[in-house]
C-alpha cells in the first residue's frame, strides 16, 4: 500500500484512506518500507522551496507575513498562520498550504490568480505526504528541524554542486548575444583587474595589458553587483534571477575558487559591500531592507528597516566601524556596524541616491544621486560640508580616492574633481555612464556605460587609454528568432485547439436546441422527477426507521411487524431500484443528447422505457400503499405510546402515486409529439 | 459550381463598377450585374439590403503587414449582419495570403505591385484593391508604435497597475502611454541592468514578470508565444533601441463599422481599427487596440474586437489605440418580431424619441393617467404637490388641451424660476467659501435671482458672469471668482458646469477616455490666468479685476501656454488686448452648440430623471448621448428660443415622451436610457421638505431666508438643516451633478420614521385637527390625506382597511395621525413617478 512511485501514484482517495488507517502508527515507519523497496524517493523541502519562492513568498515572507504566515523556511512554515498550522505531516488534505493552493479550500491561493501548475501542486502534496523531509530522499523524521539545521540544509540543497578541484580554474570569456548596459563593475585594490558581469560568468579584464584575464563561472542567472575586498583577494558578487532570488558569493579572483556563499533574498541585491576585515557583508535591494550578514555562517547580524524605498547602495567605512546605505527615495543613513544603531540620517537628496564613497579619514562620506548633486558629509558633526552640481545629469556612480572625486551620469559624461570648484577633466561616452571606479593608485579609472563599453581613463585629465567591450556574437540571433517563431506557432496551435473545443461545445448546444422541445423538456422533467421521488422515498424510509425503533420497544408485536417491515422494505428497495434505473436511463439519454443528437426513434424508445418504468412504479407504490394501510391497522392495536404513525406514510404514498401518474401522462404526450415529428 | 470557376468568370467580367449593390435574385446563382430592384429575401428579413466592404482599399508597406476585412450587410429594416465569414474568397492569387479574416502579401509577393482581392458573397462580387509598397519584408519594431501599444493592450500601464501616478512595485509607466519617451527611459535606462537585459531577451525581468515566471503582483498578462510576448522579446533581441527621430506617429484612428444593429439572440460583429500616421500611412491596429463596452448587458467586446450581442439595448464599444479613442454604436434588438410603432407625436421631441424607439425595436409605455401626470408636472415644474382642489378642478376639466394649459400656467409661475435659480446656483457653486461673507452671499444670490426673474436668458447671464470685474458688493457676479481662485479649478468648473465636460484628468496626463490633452487643459485655464484680486474698503468685500499679465506654464513642456478654446482654436491673443475672460465668455455663449446642448441637457435631465448624455456633466467620446439627434435638436431649439429655458421646458413637458407612464411593457422592460417610459425618481431633498411642509402646513427656518421661505430658495450651499443634508442636498463644493444625491441611506429612512419632520410636523401643523374642526368626518379626513400625499383616492382595498380601523378604534384621531405618518413614510410619497 505504501509502495508509491513517482510516476504512478495511487488515486488520491485511496492514498488518503491509507493514511487515515495508518494515522495512529508512528509516522516514521512509512518510509523505511518504501525505502527498502527502493522505489520511492521522498520529496524534500529542496524541491518545495523554489515553488514557494515563486508562487507564495511575495506575500508570505519574513517582512510581510500576510495572514501571519511566512513561507521562507521550515521554521516559518512550522510556525503556521493566523488560521493555525498550515502543514500536517502526511496529510495534504488537512494541510492548508496544500488545500488553499489546490483551491480545495478558501481562501484560494495565490489570490486572484490561476491555480499554480499541477506539477507544482503535486510536489507540494507529495512533500506533505512524505512527512515534510528537508532533502529529497531523506527519511521522514518526527524531530522538527531547527532553524540552523534548515538554513544549512537549504544552503546545501538549493545551490549546485560545489566546484571540484578540476573546475576551479578560470574559464574562457563567453561572448554575449549582444552588449547590454554594464550596471555594476569593480576594480581590484592592489591589483589591475576589473570585474564585470558576463553571461553567467564574472568577466575579469586586466587593465595592465588591456586583455581579458579570464572568467569565473557564476552559478546564478544574472549578476547584479560586484565588489572587491579591500585587499583585492576576494571578489564578492551578488546575483540570482531578478524578481525571484539572489545570493552573495565570494570568489578567489585568480583561481575562481568559491570562498563562501550566503543570503537568500527574494529579489535582486542592488547594494553590496564586504567589510574591510572581510567578516561582514552589507546588502540591500527592493525589499527596502539593509541586512548585515556574517560571512562565516551566513547569519544575519542586523536588519535595518528604515529605508522607505529600494536600497540602492551600501558602503562600509574604511575602518569598518560604520556602514552607509541609501535608497531610491533619497534616504541616506549611516549605521554603527557593531551595534546596529542608527548613527546619522542625512537629509538633502531629492530623488534616488545611486552611489556612495568614503574618504580614507573614515568620517567623510560622499553621496551622488538622481538630483545631480555630489554631497560631502562630515559624519563627525553630521553635516553637509560641500555640495555641487556634477554636471553629469543624474549621477549613477561616483568614486573618491586620494583626494580625487569622479562621477558619471545619465548624460554620458565622466568628470573628475580635486575640489568642488576644481574640475580636472571630462570624458564623454556615447551613452549614460553606469559605473565608475578608480584604481587604488588614483592613476587610472574605469567607467562602463549603457552600450556595454568599458573605458579605461587616465587620471586626473580623463584621457582615454582604451575602450573595449565584452565579446558579442550575434550568430545566436537567428536561433533566437527561430525559437520565438516556434513558441508563437505553439501558442497559435494551443489557441486553435481551444477554439476547436469551444466550437464543438457550441455545436452540441445548437444540436440540443434543434431537437423538438416537448421530448427534450420531458426528458429533463423526468430526471428532476426521479430526483424528487428519491427524496420522498427517503421520507418513507424515515418512517420505516421509526417503526424499527418501535419494534425494539414492543417485543410482542415483533414477529408481525417484522414480516411487514420486510415486505415494505423490499418494496421500497425495489421502487428505489427502479428509480435508480430510471435516473440512470435518463442520465444516459441526457448525455447521449448532449454528446450529439440522438434520433427521434431513440428518443421514443427511451421515453417508452421510462413510461414502462413509471407504470411499474405505480403498481409497486399501490401495493406499498396497501401494505401500509394494513400496517396502520395493525399498529392501532399496539399500545399507544409505541404506536407508529402511519398516516404520514399513507399520505406520502398517495402523493407519490399521483405524481407518477401525472408524470406518465406527460411522458405519453412527449412520446406523441416525437412520433408525430417522426411522421 | 466550384469556386475557381466562379472566379475565372469574375476575372473575365468587368470589375470597374461599384459593386455595393443589392444582390441578384435568389434563382440566379450566376454572377450578373445586380440592380437595386432585384433583391433577395435574406434570412427572412424584408427585401432590399446593401453590402458594405471595409476597407475600400488596402496598402501594405511591408510584406509582413496584414489587413483585416469586414463585410457587413444592412437590411431594409436597418438590421446589420457581419457576413465576413460567409464570403468565398479567391485564394488562388499566389501573391496573397489570407486566413479568412485578414490578408496580406505572401513572402513571394513582389514589392511595388498591386492587385485586387476578390470574394463572393451570395452571388455578389466583392473586390478590395490593394497595393504593396517597397518597404521591405518586415517592419522594424519601434517602442512607440509597437511596444507601447502592448503595454496598453495588456493593461500594464493602466491606472491600477504601473500607470498609477507613483507606479506599482517600484516601476512606473505613463498612464496609457501618454509619455512615450519617459516610458522608454524607464524601461531601458532608469534601472539599467534590471528590467531589460539585451544579452538575455527571453529571460530578463520585464519578460519574466509579464509571463509570471517570477512573482508579479499583476499576474501574467502575457503568455509565452503570444503576439505581445513575441513582439517584446523581438524588440529586446534587436537591441531595444531608441525610436528613430523621424518615425511616423499616429495622428488618429478609424473604427469599422461605425454602427451595427444586431439581434439579441445570436449576432456578433467584428471591429477593425485603423490608425493613420504622420506620413499618411495607415495600419491595421485591431490587434493592438483596447476594446471596452459601456453596457455589457447589451453587447460586449472581447480583446480581439469581436462584439457579441447579449440582450436588447444599446452599447457604445470604445476602441483605444495610442492616445486616440473612438467607437462604434451598437444597437441590439429583441429577437421577437417587432410589431411596429404607431405613435402620434405631440411635438418634435416625440418625433425624435419615437424614431429612436423604432430603431431599437422598442414600444413606449402608455400615456400616464391625468392624476399621475398632474402630480408629476407639479413636482417637476413648481416643486410642490397639487392641492386636492387643484386636482379636482383638473380632473373635471374636459378641455382636450387641459394638460398644455396647466403646463403653461405652471411654467409661467415664479416657482418654476426659483427652481431654475436653484439649479443655476448649483452650477455656479454659490456658497460661502474663501471668506465670502454672508452679505456677499446674499448679494450674489439676489443678483442671480433678479436676473432670472427679469427674464435675462441663460447665455446672457453667463456672458455677464465670466468677465465680471469690480467689487463683490457692487457687481456680485464677481463673487464667482471669490469662491474659486485658481485658474485650474476655475477652468475645470467652467468646462464642467457650462459645457458638461470634465477635463480634470488632463491636468496631469492626457485624458484616457476622451480627446482632452494637457495642451487643451492648460490652454483653457489660460483664459482665467490673469484674474487679479485686491481688498476693498469693507473687509468683507474684495475687488476682482483683470491683471492683464501673467500666464500659465505647461508642466511637462515648461513653455507658456496661450489661451485656447476647449475643442476649438487658439484665441487670437493679438485681439485680446483686453480681458481674456471676455473672449472666453463670448466664445462660450455666442452660438456655441456645446453650451446650448449642455443647458438643454440639464433641463431634460431635470424633467426626465436622466440626461440624454448621462451623467449630464460627463460629455465625452466614450459616453455618447443616447439620442444624439434629439440632443442636437433641443440645443438648436434653445438657441432658436433665444435661450429662454421656459419655452424649452414647456416643449419637454408637453411631449408625450414626458407624459408616459412609469409602468414598463414587454417591449421596453430593459430600457433605462431611451425614455420609452417615465422614470421613478426620489424627490430631491429641497422639494421633499417643501412638500412635507406644504401638506403638514408647517414651515422651517432656513438661514438667509425669511420665515416661511422654501427650501429651494436657500441661497447658500450649506443649509444647516439636518433633513436637507441627510437627503443629499448639494453643498455646492463642486459643480458636479453628483453633488445632488437621491440615493437612499439608512439615516434617511430612520429620520422619516422617527425624526421631527414627520411626527413632529404632523402634530405641530395641526392639519388633521383643522380638517376635523371644519366639520369633516374621520373618513373624509383619511380620504383627503390620500389625495394630498398621492394625488389619488385610496383604492377600495385601502379604503376598506382604513374604515375598519377607524370604526374599531377608540382614538380615531391618533389613528389618523398614524395614517398621515405612514403616508409620509411611503415610497409613493417620496418618489416622483
Amino acid at each position: 500500500m505504501h509502495k508509491f512511485n513517482s510516476k504512478s501514484r495511487l488515486p488520491l482517495a485511496i492514498a488518503w484512506v491509507a493514511l487515515a488507517c495508518s494515522c495512529n502508527t508512528a509516522f516514521g515507519q512509512m518510509s523505511p518500507v518504501a525505502k527498502e523497496t527502493g522505489v520511492h524517493k521522498t520529496v524534500g523541502f529542496d524541491q518545495v522551496k523554489p515553488i514557494l519562492r515563486k508562487r507564495c513568498q511575495n506575500c508570505h515572507n519574513p517582512e510581510e507575513l500576510r495572514g501571519d504566515l511566512g513561507l521562507n523556511d521550515m521554521t516559518a512554515i512550522n510556525a503556521g498562520s493566523s488560521s493555525g498550522p498550515v502543514v500536517v505531516p502526511g496529510k495534504p488534505r488537512e494541510s492548508l498550504l496544500y488545500t488553499t493552493a489546490a483551491h480545495l479550500d478558501e481562501p484560494k491561493m495565490p489570490p486572484n490568480s490561476r491555480k499554480i501548475p499541477r506539477r507544482e501542486l503535486e510536489v507540494l502534496k507529495l512533500w506533505i505526504e512524505d512527512g515534510l523531509v528537508m532533502k529529497s530522499g531523506d527519511l521522514p523524521t518526527r524531530k522538527e528541524p531547527s532553524e540552523v539545521d534548515s538554513a544549512a540544509e537549504e544552503m546545501k540543497s538549493t545551490g549546485p554542486e560545489k566546484p571540484t578541484a578540476g573546475e576551479s580554474s578560470l574559464e574562457q570569456v563567453r561572448p554575449l548575444l549582444q552588449n547590454t548596459p554594464i550596471a555594476s563593475m569593480a576594480t581590484q585594490p592592489n591589483g589591475t583587474l576589473v570585474a564585470i558581469p558576463g553571461d553567467q560568468q564574472i568577466v575579469l579584464w586586466d587593465s595592465s595589458n588591456r586583455q581579458f584575464f579570464g572568467a569565473i563561472a557564476f552559478p546564478e542567472t544574472e549578476i547584479t553587483q560586484l565588489s572587491f575586498s579591500r585587499d583585492g583577494k576576494t571578489l564578492v558578487a551578488a546575483g540570482g534571477l531578478p524578481g525571484l532570488s539572489a545570493s552573495v558569493f565570494g570568489f578567489d579572483p585568480t583561481t575562481a575558487k568559491e570562498r563562501f556563499r550566503l543570503a537568500d533574498e527574494n529579489d535582486s541585491i542592488l547594494g553590496l559591500d564586504l567589510s574591510p576585515n572581510g567578516e561582514l557583508v552589507a546588502l540591500g535591494g527592493p525589499s527596502k531592507l539593509l541586512k548585515i550578514c556574517r560571512v562565516h555562517d551566513g547569519s544575519v547580524v542586523h536588519t535595518h528597516r528604515k529605508h522607505t524605498d529600494w536600497v540602492l547602495v551600501a558602503k562600509f567605512s574604511p575602518d569598518g566601524l560604520l556602514v552607509a546605505s541609501a535608497d531610491r527615495f533619497g534616504g541616506l543613513f549611516v549605521w554603527e556596524t557593531e551595534t546596529g544603531e542608527l548613527f546619522q540620517a542625512l537629509k538633502a537628496h531629492t530623488g534616488p541616491v545611486h552611489s556612495l564613497a568614503w574618504d580614507t579619514d573614515g568620517e567623510t562620506l560622499l553621496s551622488g544621486g538622481e538630483d545631480g548633486q555630489i554631497r560631502v558629509w562630515n559624519l563627525h558633526h553630521g553635516e553637509l560640508t560641500a555640495h555641487w552640481d556634477a554636471g553629469v545629469d543624474g549621477i549613477l556612480s561616483l568614486d573618491h580616492k586620494a583626494g580625487l572625486t569622479v562621477a558619471g551620469g545619465r548624460n554620458g559624461l565622466v568628470k573628475a574633481w580635486r575640489a568642488p570648484d576644481q574640475c580636472l577633466g571630462t570624458y564623454e561616452a556615447p551613452e549614460q555612464i553606469e559605473a565608475v571606479a578608480v584604481f587604488e593608485n588614483a592613476k587610472q579609472l574605469v567607467s562602463t556605460d549603457s552600450t556595454g563599453s568599458i573605458h579605461l581613463l587616465r587620471l586626473p585629465d580623463l584621457t582615454l587609454v582604451k575602450s573595449t567591450s565584452l565579446p558579442a556574437d550575434d550568430s545566436a540571433h537567428p536561433s533566437l528568432i527561430a525559437r520565438l517563431e516556434r513558441k508563437s506557432q505553439e501558442y497559435t496551435e494551443m489557441l486553435r485547439e481551444e477554439n476547436k473545443e469551444r466550437l464543438l461545445a457550441e455545436q452540441r448546444m445548437l444540436a440540443q436546441q434543434d431537437t423538438p422541445a416537448p421530448a427534450e423538456m420531458q426528458l429533463a422533467t423526468n430526471t428532476d422527477f426521479a430526483v424528487s421521488l428519491q427524496r420522498e422515498l427517503e421520507l418513507v424510509q424515515t418512517n420505516l426507521d421509526r417503526q424499527i425503533a418501535v419494534r425494539e420497544t414492543t417485543e410482542q408485536q415483533l414477529a408481525l411487524l417484522e414480516s411487514q417491515l420486510q415486505t415494505q422494505t423490499a418494496l421500497v428497495e425495489s421502487t428505489r431500484e427502479q428509480l435508480k434505473r430510471l435516473t440512470e436511463l435518463q442520465r444516459l439519454a441526457q448525455s447521449s443528447l448532449t454528446a450529439g443528437s440522438i434520433s427521434h426513434d431513440e428518443k421514443s424508445r427511451v421515453l417508452n422505457v421510462q413510461l414502462e418504468d413509471q407504470n411499474a412504479m405505480r403498481e409497486a407504490i399501490a401495493s406499498l400503499q396497501k401494505r401500509a394501510l394494513e400496517s396502520a391497522e395493525t399498529a392501532t392495536r399496539l399500545p399507544a405510546p409505541t404506536r407508529p404513525d402511519w398516516d404520514a406514510t399513507i399520505e406520502l404514498l398517495e402523493q407519490l402515486a399521483d405524481a407518477i401518474h401525472s408524470q406518465s401522462l406527460a411522458t405519453e404526450a412527449a412520446l406523441e409529439s416525437v412520433s408525430s415529428i417522426n411522421e | 459550381m466550384k469556386a475557381s470557376q466562379v472566379f475565372s468568370i469574375f476575372l473575365v467580367a468587368s470589375l470597374g463598377a461599384d459593386q455595393l449593390l443589392s444582390p441578384p435574385s435568389a434563382a440566379s446563382r450566376e454572377p450578373t450585374t445586380a440592380t437595386k430592384n432585384e433583391s433577395t429575401q435574406l434570412d427572412g428579413v424584408s427585401p432590399g439590403f446593401s453590402l458594405h466592404v471595409f476597407p475600400k482599399k488596402a496598402s501594405f508597406a511591408y510584406l509582413s503587414d496584414r489587413q483585416r476585412v469586414g463585410i457587413q450587410i444592412r437590411t431594409a429594416d436597418g438590421r446589420t449582419q457581419d457576413v465576413t465569414d460567409e464570403v468565398v474568397w479567391d485564394l488562388g492569387q499566389k501573391d496573397l495570403v489570407f486566413d479568412g479574416r485578414q490578408f496580406g502579401p505572401s513572402s513571394s509577393a513582389s514589392l511595388d505591385s498591386s492587385g485586387i482581392l476578390l470574394g463572393k458573397w451570395n452571388g455578389q462580387l466583392i473586390e478590395i484593391p490593394f497595393e504593396i509598397m517597397d518597404g521591405g519584408v518586415d517592419r522594424t519594431l519601434t517602442f512607440r508604435n509597437d511596444i507601447l501599444p502592448v503595454f496598453t493592450k495588456t493593461g500594464c500601464n493602466s491606472g491600477k497597475c504601473h500607470g498609477a501616478a507613483s507606479g506599482k512595485d517600484g516601476f512606473r509607466l505613463s498612464l496609457y502611454g501618454f509619455d512615450p519617451a519617459g516610458d522608454y527611459f524607464r524601461v531601458t535606462r532608469e534601472m539599467s541592468g534590471r528590467r531589460v537585459n539585451l544579452a538575455k531577451p527571453e529571460a530578463c525581468l520585464l519578460v519574466n514578470k509579464a509571463i509570471g515566471e517570477v512573482p508579479h503582483t499583476g499576474g501574467n498578462p502575457m503568455q509565452v508565444g503570444d503576439p505581445n510576448y513575441v513582439k517584446v522579446v523581438k524588440w529586446i533581441a534587436h537591441g531595444a533601441k531608441p525610436d528613430p527621430p523621424k518615425m511616423p506617429v499616429p495622428v488618429g484612428i478609424e473604427v469599422y463599422p461605425t454602427r451595427a444593429v444586431l439581434s439579441s439572440n445570436s449576432n456578433s460583429q467584428s471591429m477593425i481599427v485603423m490608425a493613420r500616421y504622420t506620413d499618411d500611412s495607415v495600419r491595421d491596429v485591431t490587434e493592438q487596440a483596447v476594446f471596452l463596452s459601456n453596457n455589457d448587458a447589451a453587447a460586449s467586446a472581447d480583446e480581439s474586437g469581436i462584439v457579441t450581442a447579449n440582450g436588447p439595448g444599446t452599447a457604445f464599444i470604445l476602441a483605444r489605440f495610442d492616445q486616440y479613442t473612438s467607437g462604434t454604436s451598437i444597437v441590439v434588438r429583441s429577437s421577437q418580431p417587432y410589431p411596429g410603432l404607431d405613435f402620434k407625436a405631440n411635438n418634435y421631441i416625440d418625433e425624435f424619441t419615437s424614431a429612436h424607439w423604432r430603431d431599437l425595436h422598442v414600444l413606449p409605455s402608455e400615456l400616464s393617467a391625468d392624476e399621475v401626470f398632474l402630480r408629476r408636472v407639479y413636482l417637476d415644474v413648481v416643486g410642490v404637490l397639487p392641492t386636492p382642489e387643484e386636482r379636482a378642478a383638473f380632473l373635471k376639466d374636459s378641455d382636450p388641451l387641459k394638460r398644455e394649459k396647466r403646463i403653461d400656467e405652471l411654467i409661467g409661475s415664479k416657482d418654476f424660476l426659483d427652481l431654475w435659480v436653484m439649479q443655476l446656483a448649483e452650477l455656479l457653486q454659490i456658497r460661502r467659501a474663501n471668506g465670502l461673507s454672508q452679505k456677499g452671499l446674499s448679494l450674489y444670490d439676489s443678483w442671480l435671482r433678479e436676473q432670472v426673474h427679469a427674464g435675462v436668458p441663460v447665455n446672457e447671464l453667463i456672458r455677464q458672469l465670466i468677465p465680471a470685474s469690480g467689487s463683490t458688493f457692487e457687481n456680485p457676479a464677481t463673487s464667482y471668482y471669490q469662491t474659486e481662485t485658481t485658474p485650474q479649478l476655475l477652468a475645470e468648473n467652467i468646462a464642467q458646469a457650462f459645457l458638461g465636460t470634465r477635463i480634470q484628468c488632463a491636468q496631469c496626463h492626457n485624458h484616457p477616455f476622451d480627446r482632452w490633452t494637457m495642451d487643451d487643459y492648460y490652454g483653457f485655464a489660460a483664459f482665467v490666468s490673469q484674474v487679479g484680486y485686491k481688498q476693498a474698503k469693507d473687509p468683507r468685500e474684495i475687488t476682482v479685476y483683470n491683471l492683464g499679465e501673467g500666464s500659465l506654464k505647461h508642466p511637462v513642456a515648461g513653455r507658456e501656454v496661450r489661451p485656447k478654446f476647449l475643442g476649438g482654436d487658439l484665441a487670437d491673443v493679438a485681439q485680446l488686448n483686453g480681458d481674456y475672460r471676455d473672449a472666453l465668455a463670448q466664445w462660450l455663449t455666442d452660438n456655441n452648440e456645446a453650451f446650448a446642448r449642455n443647458v438643454a441637457n440639464v433641463l431634460w435631465a431635470h424633467f426626465m430623471g436622466k440626461g440624454i448624455v448621462d451623467p449630464i456633466d460627463d460629455v465625452r467620446v466614450s459616453n455618447p448621448p443616447s439620442n444624439p439627434d434629439l440632443l442636437n435638436e433641443l440645443g438648436a431649439k434653445l438657441m432658436e428660443y433665444n435661450y429662454d429655458v421656459r419655452r424649452l421646458a414647456s416643449d419637454i413637458c408637453k411631449s408625450k415622451t414626458y407624459q408616459l407612464s412609469t409602468q414598463k411593457t414587454d417591449w421596453n422592460r430593459w430600457d433605462e436610457r431611451n425614455f420609452s417610459h417615465a422614470s421613478i425618481r426620489r424627490l430631491r431633498a429641497e422639494i421633499l421638505l417643501d412638500c412635507i411642509n406644504q401638506i403638514t402646513s408647517t414651515s422651517d427656518e432656513f438661514s438667509g431666508l425669511p420665515l416661511g421661505g422654501r427650501a429651494i430658495e436657500i441661497p447658500s450651499g450649506r443649509s444647516n438643516n439636518y433633513f436637507l443634508d441627510t437627503f443629499g442636498r448639494s453643498d455646492r463644493e463642486t459643480p458636479c451633478s453628483c453633488e445632488v444625491s437621491t440615493s437612499p441611506t439608512l439615516s434617511q429612512a430612520l429620520h422619516l420614521l422617527n425624526g421631527e419632520n414627520t411626527t413632529g410636523k404632523i402634530k405641530s401643523g395641526g392639519r388633521i385637527q383643522s380638517m376635523l374642526d371644519s366639520g369633516s368626518s374621520y373618513f373624509e379626513v383619511a380620504d383627503r390625506l390620500f389625495v394630498m400625499c398621492y394625488c389619488r383616492q385610496a383604492t377600495t382595498e385601502e379604503a376598506v382597511a382604513i374604515r375598519r380601523k377607524l370604526q374599531e378604534s377608540k382614538e380615531p384621531e391618533a389613528e389618523l395621525a398614524d395614517l398621515f405618518w405612514a403616508l409620509l413614510n411611503s415610497n409613493e410619497f417620496i418618489f416622483n413617478h
